[in-house]
């Protein structure tokens, strides 16, 4: 076979900063998925002869014949979730933290009643949201909580704070239900808040945050108008 | 980096990536095991790299040609498939990240292939000088006080470095102590300077042991002749030697020699014309005077009765293989017009109680220089018989493999010597002058430690003590825990006149990888004996001799806690091959261009079948 036996030195030089962190970065998530698919060959998952079509990963098959890719299902997901951009409860976790470094503590009578105001699905929030319902409940002055009870459809975390009887509400909607009315209306005015927010937002990632928050309320609207005319 | 060729490193990377993570665990005598459960509920416990590598599911067609490719060292030299992945993993990742600088510094892009290329001219033309040259003679500095100028017992310390990384600590010893014995025993000469036990036990091992479940592995043992796993179904004892009949059919069968017509016709009294013949069968059987018959089928009743009444001892249903290699060490006679029927002597025969079981001992006279002994392997679990009988073989294959390189390199150097010695001489006497030593240039004049030139001066007095003497002494053996990879690791990076520097740096940065592996617990103490190591090559260089090697700490690589246990070794020459084989395997892979999927079963025919291998047996 022809030996390609090239006869000059190479000049090694060190590589730089930059290149040294991608080196890096891309040697860490190859490490991660190697040893993520050792172990899924210890468990007795077979190694295929093809790659994944969206990252080139090679593909396991476990003993039910599906095929798995360790690294979209595995290791994407597990950056995904704290990526604001892509996930509106660490959206909301970070804007809480902003306001709270940002502002003064808010005042005693701005802190709300003592019976823990229920999510949309009438369940109490967990902790995490409750934590960014109150940092974006601080600016806001104090309502009373709505007791809703279940409502399907919302994907929102966002608390409804606002009780203003349905006449107030600007939608012009049938009445039908007052249970989708007051969520709608509620919806409407996190969506007026997020806006005059938006207007005053300097950073981008505060821009790039509301904007997430003014699509998921619109969303929200949609589904409520949705089951509103089903 | 031209996209197409980068398929198979990529490939490469992720494939041996991940096999690396599967056996990275299990390196050393520290390491661990992997449990196998089948669908079928079996466990399978075990810490062999080749027994775990070909028990995952491979189904990548480059996962298959690196495993076909540890199969084939391993059927070599039966160490170091664990180390092969290790290694390959490294240089594909120095390759990878070689590739990428070289795109962007320099003008002619140095693709994976250009690379693995010139790694493979540096396999042929290079590394056997290197290790000549560099390696082996710094390999007996290493074996501190202990060596006792170099007066170690090897056969043990090779037996135990290679046993003490795959059974547990307390078999360790058991087994090595019972393999040291059988080749004792085996060897009845002592000092034999050829290696004929070694090559007989490795071929025949299969054939020289017994396996007994139930009891405690101390109860193992080397029996003296030949132990066959069946139980006598005619028995009577006897003493002293014995004529034995040997065959491997049953008796009843018409004998029909050769070249004789058959006619067949019926006849009114067949049967009684049937008894007939067979009473003459067996009374030229009587007249033979045997007193033992060996079967490798169940004879008929009728045999059994006429020994019973004859005091003939009857063993049916024997390994017929046993039986060829019992005949080949007895030198039987074949009798006239019967070819399935021999006729030897045996020294004795008696009854085994091995366990719960009764088995057939057969007394074998010495063939040649070799005394027949079988080793009975005794252990709670079938599992653990196995692995111990794969350790044991595995063991002669070693030191099979060591004994074979070592005599082609001392015939080699032989012929070479012979014809520089007057060179040779002439190049001493000016040393003597007082000319300081140089050790730059090995090329020139092979500047080996005294033993090594005692050696070349004590062989035509044949006053070597025994082969294991001889290979001890020409720096065969090197201790276990990373010495070789550091003597490599130095030697490459500061060897000047071989090849491509950034070719020897890439293969000196990868051979580091198998012994952080294996101290990856304690990665101080590796640190150290390195830099303790670097400060006696620096000694070496700049001309002081190394005087005393008691002085100071003992640069032992004891994988236990530093500086105890006894001395472990390993043959020079498995690493070696081992970083040849990995070499060629670096080349085999990034030679590949493209990977095409079919829809055709894949064959699996790795386990134990002989294939054609590439790997040439260096």
């Amino acid at each position: 076979m022809a030996l390609n036996a090239d006869e000059e030195d190479f000049e090694w030089e060190p590589p730089t900063e930059a290149e040294m962190k991608v080196i890096q970065a891309r040697r860490e998530r190859q490490d991660k998925i190697s040893k993520l698919m050792g172990d899924y060959l210890l468990k007795g998952y077979k190694m295929l002869g093809e790659c994944c079509e969206l990252c080139g990963t090679i593909l396991l098959q476990d003993k039910q014949k599906k095929n798995y890719c360790v690294a979209c299902q595995e290791l994407d997901s597990d950056v995904d979730k704290d990526n604001p951009a892509l996930n509106a409860q660490a959206a909301l976790s970070q804007v809480r933290e902003r306001q709270l470094a940002s502002q003064p503590h808010p005042q005693a009578n701005g802190v709300l009643p003592t019976d823990l105001p229920l999510s949309i699905t009438g369940l109490p929030r967990p902790e995490h949201c409750e934590g960014a319902a109150s940092g974006l409940r601080a600016p806001i002055p104090p309502l009373q909580p709505a007791m809703l009870p279940n409502t399907s459809g919302s994907p929102a975390f966002v608390p409804p704070p606002a009780t203003q009887p349905a006449t107030s509400s600007p939608s012009v909607l049938p009445q039908a239900h007052p249970v989708l009315a007051h969520a709608e209306e509620a919806v409407l005015h996190k969506l007026r808040w997020a806006t005059q927010e938006l207007q005053q937002a300097v950073s981008v990632e505060t821009s790039i945050q509301l904007c997430s928050l003014i699509r998921t309320c619109a969303d929200s609207l949609r589904s409520l108008r949705e089951l509103q005319l089903s | 980096m031209c996209e197409a060729e980068s398929v198979s490193l990529q490939a490469s990377l992720s494939v041996v990536g991940a096999l690396e993570c599967v056996v990275r665990r299990c390196l050393g005598p520290d390491g661990g095991s992997v449990l196998f459960t089948k669908d079928t509920g079996e466990i399978l416990i075990t810490r062999h790299g080749q027994r775990i590598l070909t028990t995952l599911h491979l189904d990548h067609p480059v996962g298959r040609m690196v495993l076909e490719c540890v199969c084939a060292h391993n059927r070599v030299t039966a160490d170091g498939s664990k180390s092969f992945i290790l290694l390959l993993a490294a240089l594909l990742r120095g390759i990878h990240d070689s590739a990428i600088r070289c795109h962007k510094v320099s003008r002619s892009p140095a693709t994976p292939r250009k690379l693995a290329n010139q790694l493979l001219a540096l396999c042929w033309k290079v590394l056997d000088d290197i290790v000549a040259h560099d390696v082996v003679p710094h390999a007996s500095l290493l074996f501190g006080a202990s060596a006792d100028g170099l007066d170690c017992d090897v056969l043990p310390a090779l037996v135990r470095g290679y046993v003490a990384g795959r059974v547990g600590n307390a078999q360790a010893e058991v087994l090595t102590s019972l393999l040291c014995e059988l080749y004792c025993k085996f060897s009845q000469e002592k000092g034999s300077s050829t290696a004929e036990a070694i090559t007989f036990l490795h071929s025949s091992f299969s054939l020289l042991y017994a396996k007994v479940s139930g009891l405690p592995f101390g109860s193992s043992q080397v029996v003296e002749g030949l132990v066959v796993a069946r139980d006598w179904s005619v028995w009577r004892e006897a003493d002293g030697p014995v004529k034995t009949l040997v065959v491997w059919e049953s008796l009843d069968k018409p004998l029909i020699a050769m070249g004789e017509s058959v006619s067949i016709c019926f006849q009114q009294d067949w049967l009684l014309r049937f008894e007939n013949l067979m009473e003459e069968k067996l009374s030229k059987l009587q007249s033979l005077q045997v007193s033992v018959v060996l079967s490798g089928v169940k004879q008929p009743e009728c045999v059994l009765e006429w020994a019973r009444l004859n005091d003939v001892s009857v063993l049916e249903c024997c390994d017929s293989e046993q039986l060829d290699l019992l005949c080949e060490l007895t030198a039987a006679e074949m009798l006239p017009m019967q070819p399935l029927v021999r006729i030897t002597t045996l020294t004795s025969y008696s009854r085994l109680q091995l366990g719960g079981c009764r088995y057939a001992l057969l007394g074998v006279p010495p063939h040649g220089s070799l005394k027949t002994h079988t080793l009975v392997f005794c252990a709670p679990t079938p599992g653990q018989l196995e692995q111990a009988v794969c350790v044991s073989q595995g063991v002669f294959t070693m030191l099979q493999h060591m004994c074979r390189s070592v005599f082609r390199t001392r015939e080699q150097s032989n012929d070479t010597h012979s014809l520089s010695d007057s060179h040779n001489t002439h190049q001493r006497e000016i040393e003597r002058d007082g000319v300081s030593r140089t050790h730059d240039q090995p090329h020139m004049f092979t500047p080996l430690p005294d033993s090594s030139q005692s050696f070349q001066s004590e062989q035509p007095r044949g006053s070597i003590k025994d082969v294991w003497d001889s290979i001890l002494h020409s720096g065969g053996v090197i201790p276990v825990g990373g010495a070789f990879e550091l003597l490599l690791h130095h030697s490459l990076l500061h060897c000047s006149n071989h090849g491509n520097s950034e070719i020897r740096r890439l293969l000196a940065e990868a051979v580091l990888s198998v012994p952080r592996s294996l101290h990856s617990h304690r990665p101080r103490y590796f640190l150290q004996q390195h830099a303790l190591l670097m400060s006696k090559l620096q000694l070496l260089k700049q001309g002081h001799t190394l005087s005393d090697p008691r002085s100071g700490s003992d640069l032992r690589f004891d994988l236990g806690p530093a500086g105890s246990g006894p001395l472990c070794v390993e043959p020079i020459c498995s690493k070696h091959q081992l970083v040849a084989s990995v070499l060629q395997c670096v080349n085999r892979l990034l030679c590949v261009g493209t990977i095409i999927l079919t829809q055709t079963p894949v064959h699996r025919s790795l386990r134990g079948t002989s294939e054609d291998s590439e790997e040439e047996d260096m």
